[in-house]
Order: C-alpha cells, then sequence, then structure tokens
C-alpha cells in the first residue's frame, strides 16, 4: 500500500537557525498519527512545511503519489490537505455558517457573473454549498448556532467549529495543531470519541499535535517524536513511552 | 553634471533631517506621522519669521557674524518651535488613538496634517511667501565719495533715528559704475550712502545642508546609542510592553522622540525653503511626502537608513530626470520628477518593503 | 424659485457620485480590508478616459458617445486597478497605503504633466456635451437626466456589490479580509479575491469618474487632489465600513454639508477645509464603526421594529 503522504529529508533553516532537520515522515489511508515533542522541536514548522505555508529548504513531500514539494498553501489545502490552528483563527466578522460556507466548494463551476445576477445556475450552487456547510455543522453538534457569531461560542463549541471548517474541503489529511488545548478532561474524552468517529466517517488521516500525552497517547496509533527539529523516535505509544531517547528529551516522562 | 550631483546631495540632506523625524517616531509607535511635513512647514514659518521681523542680520557686527547669528536664531526658532508642535499634537491627537487600529491612527495622522495644513492657509494666507535670502550688507561709502559700483548696489534710506527698512530698498545699478548724472538722480531722490548686497550663493546654502547634516548624524548617533533616553527609545520601539514593565515612562520617551524628530526637521525646513526661495502652508506636503519615501527606501525604523534614503531619494530626483533628459533627449523629464519618487516608492514596496538598511519581519502561525 | 431647484438638483448628482466613489471605496477597504488611499486616481482615469473617448468618438450620435465613453473610463479604471493591484496586494497595512497613495499622486501629476494637447494638462479640458446640449434655459432637464443615469448607476452597483458579497467569491474575499493566512491555508487564493476586488472597486470608481467628467463639462487635475480622498473616506467612515446604505448616507451628509456652507458667507465656508479632516478623526477615535457599522438600513429597520413591537 503506497503512503498517502510521505516527508523525505524534510529540513526547514531560518537564515542561522534550523527548524527542522531531516525527518522523514509517511501516513497511510486512515492512519491516526501523533507529532509530539518538546517546546521548539520543529511541530509547527512542520505542520507549515506539511501544508505549504513554507517552502522546505531540502527535502521533498509527496501527497497521494505526487510530488507537492514547494506547493503553496490554497493549492495544497484544494488538494484535500487541511488544518485547523493552535489559536483559534475563525473569521469572527461572519456568522458560523459562513466561517464554513465560504471553504465549501460550488458543486458545479459558478462564475462571477452568475453571482451577481443571481442566475439559477448560481442559486442551486448557494443551495447545496448551505446544505453541506449545514450538515457538517450538525454533524459536529452546532446546528443551533448557525447564525451565531463565532464570538460568542463557548470555546469547545469554536473547536467544533474549526474542525467543521477543515472539513468543509473535503480532505484527505487533516491536521490538527493542539485539538485538545485549554479543555477539561471530560470534553478532551469526548474530543477522543469525536476525532475517532469523524475518521471513520469521513475516511480521513489524522495528523496532531499534542501537549497531553495522556490524549495523544490514548488516541493515537503511531507516533512521531521530535526534537531539536531532528526525528528521534518512531513507533506505537508503547513503544514510545520506553524509548530512552524520548524520556531524556522530555526529562521525567514515566515509563 | 557634478552641478545636479551636488544639488541632489544637497536636496537628500534636506529630505533626510525630515526623513528622520518619521522614522523615529514609526520606530517608536509604529505610526506613519503624516503630520510630520505640517511640523517642517510650522519650522520654517517660523524661520522665516525671525529673519524677516528680527532684523538680527543688520546688527551693527562685523561680517559675517550678522548673518550667521540670523541663521542660528531662525533655525534654533525653527526647532524649537517644530519639536513644540509635535510633542502638542502627539499629546492632544496621537496619544487617543494609541491602542487603536493602525487604520485609525494612520487616518488621524492624516488629518492632522490637513487640519495644521488649512490652519496655516487660515492664519498665514494661501499666498507663498519670499524667503529671506541669506545676504550681506557692506556699506561702500557714501554717494558722493563712489566711484565704481560693479556688483549689486543697493542704497537703502536711513531714517532719521538709523534704523533702515528693507521697504526703502532699491536696486541702483548692476554693473553701471556711478556717474554723476546718477549721483545726481540718487541724491535728489534722498540716498545718502551706497550699500552693496551680496546673496549668499547657492554653493553656500549647499556646502550648510551638508555639513549640518554632517555634524547632527554623530550627535544623533550618540542621543541614541549613549544616552538614557536614547537607551529608553530603543527599548521601547522594540518591546513596548517590555519597556513600560521595566519602569521606563513611556509617555515621556515617546513625547521626546516627537520632538526630536521634529527638531530636525525644523532644520530642514528654513534650508528648504531658503534654497528654494519661498515658503507657504502647502509647503510640507511634497517634501513632507518625499522624506517619508526616502525613510521608506533606507528602511523604516531605523536611523542610518533614514540618512541613506534621503541621499538616495535627493540624488534620484535630480539625476534620472538629468539622465533622462541628456540620454532619451525627453525635455520635459524634470517635471515629472515628482512621480519619479512616488514611482521609487512602489519599486522599493514591492521589492524590498524593508527598505535598504531594514530587516524582515516574520508572522508566526 | 429655479435656482433653489438647480441647486437641489446639483447637490443630488453630487450626492450620486460620491456614493458611486464611497460604495466602491467601501469595496476595497471595509469588504476586502485593504487600506486603499489612492482611489482618487482611478476616478481620475475614468474621468480622463472618458473624456479623450468622447473626443475620439464625437461623431456618433450622442448616447452611443455617452455610453461607450462610460465603458471605456471603466475600464481604463480597470486596467489601472490591474497594474496598481497585482504588484501591491501583497503589502499589508500601512504600506499598501502609501503604496496607493503614491499610485493616486502619480496619475494627478502624469495628468498635469501631460501635453496641453493631449490632456489639458494643468490647464484642465472641456468635456464635449455629447447627451444633450446644455444652454441656461435646458439647465434643469441636463441635470434631471444626469441625475436619473446617476441613480440607476448607484443602483446598479449597489446590488452588483451586495450580490457578490453574499455569494461564493464575496465569501471569500470576507474570509481573506478578515484572516489572510487562515484563508490560504483553507483553499482560498487570496491574491485572486483581493485583485477582484479591487479591480471592481476601481472601475466603478472609474464610472463615477466618466459620470462626472460629463456632468461638469470640464476637468482638471486639481479635482482629483488627495483632499478628494480624504472626503470619500470620510464618507465611508461615517456611513460605516461595510455597510453600503451607509455610503449613500455618508454622501449625502458630505455633500450636502458641503454645498450648504459654500453658500455661507466665506468665513464661515472656509473652515471646512479645517472642520472635515477634524470630523472624521473624531469619528476614527469615538466612532470608528460610524453610523451604520457593517449593518444596512434593512437591518437597523428591522431591529427597530423587533424593539417597538
Amino acid at each position: 500500500m503506497t503512503a498517502l503522504f510521505e516527508a523525505t529529508g524534510l529540513t526547514k533553516r531560518y537564515g542561522g537557525l534550523t527548524a527542522v532537520a531531516n525527518v522523514d515522515m509517511a501516513l497511510g489511508k486512515g492512519d491516526l498519527v501523533g507529532l509530539i515533542g518538546p517546546n521548539g522541536a520543529g511541530k509547527t514548522t512542520c505542520f507549515n512545511l506539511i501544508t505549504g505555508a513554507d517552502a522546505p529548504t531540502s527535502g521533498t513531500i509527496c501527497f497521494r503519489g505526487e510530488d507537492v514539494t514547494g506547493a503553496r498553501d490554497f493549492q495544497m489545502a484544494r488538494k484535500g490537505v487541511a488544518r485547523t490552528f493552535q489559536n483559534i483563527r475563525l473569521w469572527k466578522e461572519m456568522d458560523v455558517l459562513d466561517n464554513v460556507r465560504a471553504v465549501c466548494h460550488a458543486p458545479e463551476a459558478c462564475g462571477f457573473a452568475s453571482a451577481v445576477l443571481r442566475l439559477p445556475r448560481f442559486r442551486r450552487a448557494e443551495r447545496a454549498v448551505t446544505a453541506k456547510a449545514t450538515a457538517l455543522l450538525e454533524r459536529l453538534g452546532l446546528g443551533d448556532v448557525l447564525a451565531e457569531n463565532p464570538a460568542d461560542l463557548p470555546y469547545g463549541d469554536q473547536r467544533r467549529l474549526e474542525i467543521a471548517r477543515a472539513l468543509a474541503l473535503d480532505p484527505e489529511l487533516l491536521l490538527l495543531d493542539e485539538p485538545a488545548a485549554g479543555m477539561n478532561p471530560t470534553e478532551k474524552a469526548q474530543l477522543m470519541e469525536t476525532v475517532r468517529r469523524l475518521r471513520e466517517e469521513f475516511r480521513l488521516t489524522i495528523l496532531l499535535i499534542d501537549h497531553d500525552m495522556k490524549f495523544v497517547m490514548g488516541i493515537c496509533e503511531r507516533i512521531y517524536v521530535l526534537d531539536h527539529g531532528e526525528r528521534i523516535a518512531h513507533g506505537t505509544p508503547g513503544e514510545i513511552r520506553c524509548d530512552p531517547k524520548v524520556i531524556e528529551a522530555y526529562l521525567g516522562s514515566e515509563c | 553634471m557634478l552641478d545636479y550631483l551636488l544639488n541632489g546631495l544637497a536636496l537628500g540632506a534636506i529630505f533626510a533631517f525630515i526623513a528622520l523625524g518619521y522614522t523615529m517616531v514609526y520606530g517608536i509607535i509604529k505610526l506613519i506621522n503624516f503630520a510630520h511635513g505640517e511640523f517642517f512647514m510650522f519650522g520654517a514659518f517660523l524661520g522665516f519669521f525671525v529673519l524677516r521681523d528680527l532684523g538680527i542680520d543688520r546688527l551693527p557686527l562685523p561680517q559675517p557674524l550678522p548673518i550667521l547669528l540670523s541663521y542660528l536664531v531662525a533655525l534654533s526658532a525653527a526647532s524649537l518651535g517644530a519639536g513644540t508642535l509635535a510633542v502638542v499634537t502627539e499629546r492632544v491627537a496621537y496619544r487617543p488613538v494609541r491602542r487603536a487600529s493602525r487604520i485609525a491612527a494612520l487616518i488621524t495622522a492624516v488629518c492632522v496634517s490637513l487640519i495644521l495644513q488649512n490652519l496655516a492657509v487660515k492664519v498665514w494666507g494661501a499666498a507663498p511667501r519670499a524667503y529671506p535670502q541669506p545676504r550681506e550688507w557692506t556699506d561702500v561709502g557714501a554717494l558722493d565719495g563712489t566711484a565704481e559700483a560693479n556688483l549689486y548696489a543697493l542704497t537703502r534710506f536711513e531714517t532719521t533715528d538709523g534704523t533702515v527698512t528693507e521697504n526703502e530698498v532699491r536696486v541702483v545699478a548692476v554693473g553701471e559704475p556711478i556717474d554723476d548724472a546718477m549721483r545726481e538722480r540718487l541724491r535728489a531722490a534722498g540716498h545718502e550712502r551706497v550699500y552693496r548686497q551680496v546673496q549668499v550663493g547657492r554653493g553656500w546654502t549647499r556646502g550648510f545642508v551638508l555639513l549640518a547634516l554632517a555634524l547632527w548624524a554623530p550627535v544623533l548617533w550618540f542621543l541614541v546609542k549613549r544616552t538614557r533616553m536614547g537607551k529608553a527609545m530603543r527599548a521601547v520601539s522594540g518591546d513596548t510592553d517590555a519597556a513600560r514593565l521595566m519602569g521606563i515612562d513611556i509617555n515621556r520617551v515617546i513625547a521626546w522622540t516627537f520632538f526630536l524628530g521634529a527638531f530636525v526637521a525644523g532644520v530642514g525646513g528654513v534650508a528648504y525653503c531658503a534654497s528654494y526661495g519661498k515658503v507657504e502652508p502647502l509647503t510640507g506636503f511634497l517634501p513632507g511626502m518625499k522624506a517619508f519615501i526616502a525613510a521608506v527606501i533606507g528602511g523604516i525604523g531605523s536611523i542610518p537608513g533614514a540618512i541613506v534614503g534621503g541621499l538616495v531619494l535627493g540624488t534620484a530626483e535630480s539625476l534620472i530626470p538629468y539622465a533622462l533628459r541628456e540620454g532619451l533627449g525627453w525635455e520635459a523629464a524634470f517635471a515629472w520628477k515628482d512621480a519619479i519618487a512616488f514611482a521609487l516608492l512602489i519599486v522599493i514596496l514591492v521589492f524590498k518593503p524593508t527598505g535598504i538598511l531594514g530587516k524582515a519581519v516574520r508572522e508566526k502561525v | 424659485m429655479s435656482s433653489e431647484l438647480l441647486f437641489w438638483l446639483n447637490l443630488l448628482v453630487g450626492v450620486g457620485i460620491y456614493t458611486l466613489l464611497a460604495a466602491s471605496l467601501n469595496l476595497i477597504n471595509g469588504s476586502a480590508g485593504m487600506f486603499h488611499l489612492g482611489h482618487h486616481g482611478f476616478w481620475a482615469l475614468g474621468a480622463y478616459g472618458a473624456t479623450w473617448m468622447t473626443l475620439q468618438v464625437g461623431s456618433l450620435p450622442g448616447p452611443v458617445a455617452y455610453v461607450s465613453s462610460l465603458i471605456f473610463a471603466m475600464a481604463i479604471a480597470a486596467l489601472g486597478g490591474l497594474a496598481i493591484g497585482i504588484p501591491c496586494l501583497r503589502l499589508r497595512g500601512d504600506y499598501l497605503a502609501i503604496a496607493t497613495l503614491g499610485f493616486g499622486e502619480i496619475v494627478r501629476i502624469a495628468v498635469q504633466n501631460s501635453p496641453h494637447d493631449f490632456l489639458g494638462g494643468s490647464l484642465g479640458i472641456q468635456v464635449p456635451r455629447v447627451l444633450m446640449k446644455v444652454t441656461p434655459k435646458t439647465l434643469v432637464p441636463f441635470r434631471v437626466l444626469t441625475l436619473s443615469i446617476v441613480a440607476v448607476a448607484c443602483a446598479a452597483a449597489i446590488v452588483t456589490f451586495r450580490n457578490y458579497l453574499r455569494s461564493m467569491p464575496g465569501r471569500r474575499l470576507l474570509a481573506v479580509a478578515q484572516d489572510e493566512t487562515a484563508a490560504g491555508l483553507l483553499g482560498i487564493n487570496p491574491t485572486r479575491s483581493k485583485v477582484l476586488a479591487f479591480v471592481m472597486g476601481s472601475a466603478v470608481a472609474g464610472l463615477a469618474g466618466g459620470l462626472y467628467a460629463h456632468y461638469m463639462g470640464g476637468i482638471n487635475p486639481l479635482n482629483f487632489n488627495f483632499m478628494e480622498m480624504v472626503k470619500i473616506f470620510l464618507i465611508i467612515v461615517l456611513g460605516g465600513m461595510g455597510s453600503l446604505s451607509g455610503c449613500a448616507v455618508g454622501a449625502f451628509l458630505v455633500v450636502a454639508t458641503e454645498q450648504l456652507l459654500n453658500r455661507a458667507p466665506e468665513a464661515i465656508a472656509s473652515w471646512w477645509q479645517v472642520l472635515f479632516p477634524l470630523i472624521l478623526a473624531i469619528m476614527i477615535i469615538f466612532r470608528p464603526q460610524g453610523i451604520f457599522g457593517r449593518r444596512e438600513i434593512a437591518d437597523v429597520w428591522r431591529s427597530w421594529r423587533r424593539r417597538t413591537a
């Protein structure tokens, strides 16, 4: 089975600082993989390289068998790579429904003229997009707040809205950046369930970053560990827990 | 061509003086102070009134002291006046928007600029006024004794109480000897003595401005690098909140920055108007814009950048039209020099927005 | 009586033209979040473009010449929008502001220095009356005709903008305006959205320029100076950046105040130049959302009805 996503020798240098050094990563279809490491290890930089927000200094990225190294952010998104953000980046002057609708693609090509003149073609496309956005929001439990402003939602709802928005891209690969940040244990347990079920329903491959070890170990099938930009370990949660290099990097993880 | 180069450098020095104010203010509160041109204009007007009305250049002292003194006072008045206006403006108009969005702050700056311009029009009238040119009066002798006067020769009345008024100055003869016939005419008109007026040449003005820049640059460097206030300025421009937590009085530092920037611009104002011979309420707009462009070219926020940018823009404004005219035969090239400055701005913003000496800043995702 | 009518007709035409300018600037500044200070450049491009075209096709029947000059005006302004938009739309905030300001000034300087027989240069240029002959007797019908045309143009522009903003490309634009990085990472091409909005805005400003040129019968570069830009900015701030009805209301307030003050004695009228930047500064400090914020008259009416029901 060819990997859905493969990064080889991924390196990113900012002037004299090497943020990511020679990292290899592979994700198969349907995998749920974690990316952990102490602060400054280069995890967010990896996300940026994968999503096309930054171009790698060297190394290659292959997505669905295609070499996408150097592709720009919106190009990667359209190919099927979506992400959520560590600091929530919702569009605060649009309501919840519009946040998701803005990301949806119209089923049929719909140009500027038909939008302005409100031609039937446009109306059909609008209905389809609205239906899709509404369905996604309902699936994530946000069906009652469609007309609300995202800033008025509780924190957990905002995080779920971010996920709904990312799913509107029909992605194959979903990157979650600290999805459990700021949640209490109950919410985190719910989130674990949600993530697993979303993977099933939407046939996603998921790569996530988080600092909560219990959360990561509890949900991920495999984990990559970074430290100072280098990959120092890779394996199942059980293997990672006892890996001496990982323990040393974190200084105090227990076996 | 050397002439154009020197002109360009002198103009560049003037831009540099004004650009320093823009760059210092931007460095510290990230605001493009559109009204800076008006501080410059205000300084120029104060200098104008000193030069025209205080009559220091006619003090009975050995030359060239009266001229030097006159200019010294004019420059001081211009600088102090511009600096004071800047501090007041900051307190009244900019402090309330310090916490507002960038658009709000910039719009406020534009409005302050327009308000000051139009207030100046209301108070001083929109018409341009001739800037007193630096001049030297030499008493050549009594009318009876003088045999020749082949330079500018002006006579002026001395009133009974010994004061001299310019209104009564008349050009008698340029390059002509004062013969008996003329002597008769002059005596009949009431003239008694002959004076020679020598205008301080362009070369002197240019030299003065460049010299002033050369003197001020190390002074500013010293102020910013070695004094406590200078260090405080750099701290605030680096990280305002941290500076505040360290006990630095932000308001004082910002006020000082505005004062210093406008102080230096005042010098530029007098130099500019003396070079071009006139001053008007709208004087500040175009040089202000260009000085701002100079600051961007050199790297906004960087003091050496302002100086470099100013010299670059001044030289470009002089040499590029010259090259276009001589090289491509484009007669009207000089009329477009203002457009050249703006075009340079767009080019720099597109290719190297941080300017020649600036540093790139990255956004964290 | 008739001079009162003439005054108010003139005022309303002015309101219409400034509404077009404000709505198009609003699209760029308010909806697309691009800080643009060069709108007067597009206005000038449209006015001069229309004038040039009219001079070329003056032999054609009146309405044909009129309409083709307006189309040409929009095209020229849109090209200007592309020319400045594509290089500069990578810039943000203050930098974009001064780059666009520079563009506006370049247009003005270019016209001012152009040969006198081409576009009139600093002396200005006459615009042939192709729509109808304008004499003191026909002034009222001329103004009424122009007013109707301007009103239609305003309605068309506002409907276009409104439909655009409430559609997919429009939502993408708003997303880019509110968080460009997030939008890019979620599949939206920010440059495309911004350029489209910029070109739309510049084209409508060009339309306003063409209408203005034909109405005034003569234009010169001083009509399009930076003060005008600030005036248009005041209108959108007053009305509320992001509100289309706000543009119309703001345009009415500003134009009416200016025209009425012009009738006052000189001593009072000359204070307008100091007054309106002051008003803008106060608005932006104390009530930056303007009268309507991002809402339209319809929304305000609805919430008022709800409260009083």
